[in-house]
């Protein structure tokens, strides 16, 4: 029992961290981009390249 | 009401400090050209209105060179903003004021905001700004954006300016028969076939006549052709502004500024690049002594929680293969990283008090000196500045380069630069295998990484003929007293983007590696039969003539690439063992210290990360190119590896 809600967090975890990092990266940023120098939130800019 | 406001302005005339006074942003505020290359948005309330602020890169002129340009200028005509705000360094008058009267000419309506009046004041100048006001044609207001004065007043000029957008007219400069004859024929030509305003149109005009590129791509005039008016509008447009700016700034009294005294000594030639050796030393010395000293006590919290954990997990009866992931594998890992946080933030701290100072606009300078000489771009060496934080957002400013032979040049060998990514690597190493030499060690690995970059740059230079030559246009700040404020909020995201990456990226690492080191096609089994020793041996033989061909060394090199931190995680992960165990462990792998320096330059130079490799493929918009990225510095990296052991085994 203790061992399936163990594994069930640190599943839920991995996804989470998984499915962050994807997102991050489908924006091109380098995955943990908050407040680096680049902004990557605008879509309407980067669609007028 | 909704108001839409623009902010343009020169690099480094304080456009994203007035952003952030006033929409309490925490944006990075850079004392050097080029910190936005993208716009940023903020909406806040005046007086009922809703404002939205987008502050814009800094440009020099609206002309097409460089992407910053194109894009500032193609929002201002697309976005149509209700009012431009141009934030002018009243400290550099003259030269901000051509890219007021381009801004002007283009028809929208305009407020000057003179920023910077403290330090005009405090250099004994002073500003007629009414004169100012009355020459443009539009409102100037006075402020002080870092003092945070004459900021209200500003909006209060920025709404009333809106109410009067349709009946704004803005001067006209007088360019003289010939060319006017031209614009009023144009002016004709392009209103039979465009339904724009007035003022466009004659911008439009005025552009065609400067042979602007990007104009003429989108208005086709079949008759027409002139000769190219551009250097004659330019020097109208200069002649004009110096017809006033002598009446306007009045000199109270002059006097030598702190800046200009100590620039005589930093920029100096000769003096210049060993004051930079001293300042990295200084930088590394803050990081590892201070650093040092926070990722011991950290150390012992995240050992003693990790025996809490395994022993609560034990108590709860979890299986014994999870406890091992969770300890082993996770915290391992996570952990391995985690310790050299204060390490991180030291070397984030050093290097912000430099960049707020003005001092990282000096080293532009001075490189761009020295990089002329050898006939390489002297802006590029700003993205490779960037490179020591992270090389994705580096790789991005390499866009201010208007030359595309340069840009493709300044992203390839950007990532070479030492990213604090690899600062676990040579924290670690240099700790075990040069005991109080840690200092020299990192440094000279930050030099290589330059010296390669170098090196690289000429032979691409010869290889791809480079086209014209172009120059380092960069405006020097003030010197000034390195804002709390602005470190703070530099170095706290700095180490929330660690501890992003620590808590993503390099847990999803983890838990992989743990599984492909205890399991192979039959089941769980012992580390030295599993599926990751495996992968590990098939590729460790590569790395023999580098003096690291083990299974661990390549298997974290391999990792390695997900994110340069992993290397150091892979290895708690595969050695179990976290900051104190490591040097038993490297060494019973057959690590000496000239294994281990050629292991850290081989880190250093080899395949960027999977983000920066992102962005190149982005920025280049090529697949061969990402490719050849992606094997030329492997291949860099393995014979520079391999030259540092092979000589060093002879010599040590």
């Amino acid at each position: 029992m203790a061992t399936a809600i163990v594994l069930i967090v640190i599943g839920g975890l991995f996804i989470l961290a998984l499915v962050k990092t994807i997102k991050a990266r489908k924006k091109g940023g380098c995955g943990s981009c908050s407040g680096c120098t680049v902004q990557k939130s605008c879509k309407d800019f980067k669609n007028q390249k | 009401m909704q108001l839409r406001v623009a902010f343009v302005g020169n690099p480094n005339c304080g456009k994203t400090t007035l952003f952030n006074a006033y929409t309490g942003a925490k944006h990075k505020v850079g004392n050097w050209a080029g910190v936005t290359v993208e716009k940023k948005e903020g909406t806040i309330k005046h007086d009922g209105n809703h404002l939205t602020l987008v502050d814009l890169p800094g440009i020099y002129s609206i002309s097409p060179y460089s992407i910053e340009e194109i894009l500032t200028r193609e929002y201002i005509l697309n976005y149509d903003p209700d009012v431009v705000v141009n934030i002018v360094d009243a400290s550099n008058l003259e030269r901000n004021l051509f890219l007021t009267l381009q801004l002007i000419e283009l028809g929208k309506p305009v407020v000057v905001a003179l920023n910077m009046m403290d330090i005009i004041e405090s250099k004994g100048y002073n500003i007629n700004v009414e004169l100012l006001s009355k020459r443009l044609g539009v409102p100037v207001i006075p402020l002080s954006a870092t003092k945070k004065t004459g900021l209200t007043k500003l909006l209060h000029q920025v709404i009333k300016t809106s109410k009067l957008k349709e009946a704004y007219q803005p001067i006209q400069i007088y360019y003289g028969r010939e060319i006017e004859g031209h614009i009023e024929t144009l002016v004709s030509m392009i209103s039979k076939t465009h339904h724009l305003s007035e003022k466009v149109i004659r911008w439009l005009a005025i552009k065609i006549l400067g042979k602007d590129a990007e104009i003429l791509k989108k208005i086709t005039l079949p008759f027409w052709e002139s000769k190219d008016y551009s250097e004659e509008i330019g020097k109208i447009k200069y002649d004009y502004i110096t017809s006033f700016v002598e009446d306007v700034l009045n000199v109270d009294y002059e006097e030598e500024t702190y800046s200009d005294k100590a620039d005589k000594i930093i920029t100096n030639t000769f003096l210049g690049i060993p004051i930079f050796i001293i300042m990295m030393l200084a930088v590394f010395a803050f990081t590892f002594s201070v650093g040092n000293y926070f990722a011991g006590l950290l150390d012992q919290v995240l050992v003693a929680f990790s025996g809490y954990l395994e022993y609560f997990l034990i108590r709860i009866n979890v299986a014994e293969w999870l406890i091992s992931l969770i300890i082993d594998g996770i915290l391992g890992g996570v952990g391995g990283i985690l310790i050299f946080l204060p390490n991180i933030a030291c070397l984030f701290i050093a290097i912000s008090i430099l960049e707020d100072s003005g001092y990282m606009a000096r080293v532009a300078l001075l490189m761009d000196k020295f990089m002329s000489k050898i006939g390489l771009n002297g802006k590029a060496f700003i993205p490779m500045i960037l490179g020591f934080g992270c090389s994705v957002p580096a790789i991005m400013t390499a866009r201010t380069l208007e030359n595309e032979k340069d840009r493709l040049i300044t992203t390839m060998i950007t990532p070479f630069m030492s990213c604090s990514a690899r600062m676990p690597i040579y924290i670690l190493f240099s700790r075990i295998f040069f005991p109080g030499q840690e200092i020299l060690v990192s440094f000279s690995l930050y030099i290589l990484g330059i010296i390669v970059a170098i090196i690289i740059a000429i032979i691409f230079k010869q290889v791809m003929k480079k086209g014209e030559k172009t120059y380092l246009i960069m405006e020097l700040p003030e010197y000034k007293r390195p804002s709390i404020k602005s470190i703070g909020i530099f170095v706290w995201q700095k180490v929330k983007e660690y501890i992003t990456r620590a808590g993503t990226i390099i847990f999803i690492a983890s838990v992989i590696l743990w599984f492909i080191l205890a399991f192979n096609m039959t089941g769980q089994v012992e580390m030295t039969e599993s599926f990751g020793a495996a992968l590990g041996r098939f590729i460790a033989p590569v790395f023999r003539p580098l003096g690291f061909g083990t299974w661990e060394a390549a298997l974290s090199l391999l990792a390695g690439v997900m994110g340069k931190e992993i290397v150091v995680s892979s290895m708690a992960v595969i050695f179990g063992v976290s900051d104190g165990g490591f040097g038993p462990a490297l060494i019973a792998t057959g690590f000496n210290a000239v294994s281990a320096y050629a292991f850290m330059a081989f880190s250093l130079l080899y395949t960027p990360c999977i983000a920066t490799i992102g962005i190149i493929k982005k920025e280049t918009n090529s697949w061969k190119w990402t490719g050849f990225s992606f094997f030329y510095q492997l291949f860099v990296a393995w014979l520079i590896g391999m030259l540092i052991y092979q000589i060093g085994s002879l010599i040590f």
